[in-house]
């Protein structure tokens, strides 16, 4: 066989140093990758909110800045008008029944 | 398990079933570290950087092409990631003038002269890591060209010529020490 010497000189570096892996290495390292994925959701989820509420302000910030006086002119006239007032229940309902919907559905379908 | 089993067990821990990575860590948590444990000088660091490698490679599990097998491609990262920490750690190994005129009888000869073990031995240490790492995958462990040139990240064509060179630098390690 070719490079004989080669392959022994190789072969018996390798047992000179019989190391192995601890038993438990298994074990530690899916540990290890538990805890960096949550850490990793958990930064996620953080941009995420930091974004949403970010864009929301600024989404605010501008609907005030180019409308703010035609809102709050429409706002008041609408609570002038008695019309104006009896839409508030049926939309706050609304509101609240989508809201639930949403939880419910999110809880249902979106796995943690 | 095959390679196809594999690829399906994969695809079962990218949709959320993580626990099942448990599986690679057992099956080729010795290979890869007898990878790295040649190269580094401690037990405790060539642990780490095995967890470090399958850390890795869990978290770019979803670039895992098939390409080469898991095993090679694991392999690969482990590699990697050893040359960086050696790197980092400014080991000096042996430069050798390899324009040097060698016979190929005589590196022959001498890779298979038995009396030369221990000399071969102290030679080998010398190399840098890619050539130490190269030598043993293709004597030691017997791997094929194809995945000995993935795990290195070469071209498969040139893993012959620097085996070849090698071969000669190992030559003239020990011919400079004076013992030819």
């Amino acid at each position: 066989m070719k490079d004989r010497a080669l392959q022994e000189a190789l072969r018996q570096q390798s047992e000179q140093r019989p190391m192995r892996l601890p038993s438990n290495f298994a074990y530690n390292t899916m540990r290890r990758i538990e805890k960096e994925q949550q850490a990793r959701e958990w930064q996620e989820r953080v941009v995420v909110t930091i974004t949403i509420v970010v864009s929301f302000l600024l989404g605010v910030g501008v609907m005030v800045f180019f409308y703010g006086e035609a809102l709050l002119r429409g706002v008041r006239s609408m609570i002038q008008q008695q019309e104006g007032i009896s839409l508030l229940p049926g939309m706050t309902f609304c509101l609240l029944f989508f809201a639930t919907l949403n939880y419910f559905l999110h809880r249902h379908y979106v796995r943690e | 398990m095959q390679q196809t089993d594999e690829k399906q067990l994969i695809a079962r821990i990218l949709d959320g079933h993580a626990e099942e990575y448990g599986y690679f860590l057992t099956r080729y948590g010795d290979d890869v570290f007898y990878l790295v444990a040649r190269l580094v000088p401690s037990q405790q660091d060539a642990e780490e950087l095995v967890q470090d490698a399958f850390v890795r490679a869990y978290d770019k599990l979803d670039t895992y092409t098939g390409e080469a097998s898991f095993r090679t491609w694991l392999c690969r990262i482990a590699y990697n990631l050893t040359v960086s920490w050696l790197r980092k750690q400014k080991m000096k190994y042996v430069t050798i003038d390899e324009r040097l005129d060698v016979s190929d009888a005589d590196v022959d000869q001498l890779l298979d002269d038995d009396s030369r073990i221990q000399q071969l031995r102290d030679a080998c240490t010398q190399l840098k890591p890619d050539e130490q790492t190269l030598i043993n995958l293709f004597y030691y462990d017997g791997l094929p060209m194809r995945d000995i040139a993935y795990i290195l990240g070469m071209e498969q064509g040139n893993v012959a010529t620097r085996l070849y060179r090698i071969r000669k630098k190992l030559y003239l390690i020990i011919k400079k020490k004076g013992t030819i």
